[in-house]
């Protein structure tokens, strides 16, 4: 283990991720475990219904107590040729039983939400620098069309969740005669979880 | 050795800057942070803001 005793590595601040996660495991004693969190990890992930024109979360991640979450932002990585390591997230928000995803104009809401509802913005990206595909349509149809790695959004600042915290994706004014349903809603996400 | 001490020994000697971490990071133990399992309440330890994190 690198002696973080020493002040010649001790680690460096304004904001590499490499120094965080030395920090959070060599300081606060933490033990990572990196993961790709999905609609499928329902203990912690609450994907909800919305209607057109509401403005509401339709997905919830809920960081456990006792555990933190940290996700790495572009912002984090000091060699620009690197910055695409950042972690990524993609969404696939279907309205409706035939599985077509809602439009790419509408604009959705992240944040970071406290227990006592303390919020954080994160951004207001379009669910088209989201979406998992180039064109919104049926993820079985043959003409659809994946974005590439490239093509994934990054997050741009790096985001830390500690207990009971939530990030949350909601709607703003969900365009008219679309929604989201459960069924057939997807994302996937690669957070850094800690446990101590 | 100069240069290492066992994490919680008595007596022991700090290593150099042992008191500057303490200080920049706000542990006010004498156990050195180096080998230590976990810090109570380390989850909800806003480390993430030292960072340039949200």
């Amino acid at each position: 283990m690198t002696d973080y005793q020493s002040l010649a590595v001790a680690p460096a601040e304004g904001g590499d991720y490499a120094a965080y996660v030395a920090y959070v495991e060599d300081v606060l004693g933490g033990r990572r475990e990196q993961i790709v969190l999905d609609e499928n990890y329902t203990k912690i992930v609450t994907i909800t219904p919305v209607l057109a024109a509401q403005s509401l979360p339709f997905i919830d991640i809920r960081c456990p107590a006792g555990q933190k979450f940290s996700i790495m932002g572009s912002q984090q990585i000091t060699g620009a040729s690197d910055q695409r390591t950042a972690h990524s997230v993609r969404i696939h928000a279907v309205m409706d039983a035939s599985g077509n995803e809602i439009g790419f104009g509408n604009k959705i809401r992240i944040t970071k939400e406290g227990v006592t509802d303390s919020v954080t913005n994160i951004g207001r990206p379009f669910y088209g620098d989201l979406s998992l595909t180039k064109t919104p349509g049926l993820l079985s149809a043959v003409t659809t069309v994946l974005k590439t790695d490239l093509e994934w959004y990054r997050w741009t600042q790096g985001i830390e969740m500690n207990g009971e915290q939530h990030l949350i994706f909601s709607t703003i004014n969900l365009a008219a005669g679309q929604a989201i349903i459960v069924a057939g809603t997807a994302f996937a996400m690669p957070i850094d979880v800690w446990y101590f | 050795m100069p240069g290492t001490s066992s994490a919680g020994e008595p007596g022991a000697p700090l290593t150099p800057g042992v008191r500057a971490r303490q200080k920049r990071y706000g542990f006010a133990g004498e156990q050195s942070a180096a080998g230590v399992a976990s810090k109570p309440g380390a989850a909800n330890i806003q480390a993430g803001k030292m960072f340039n994190m949200a």
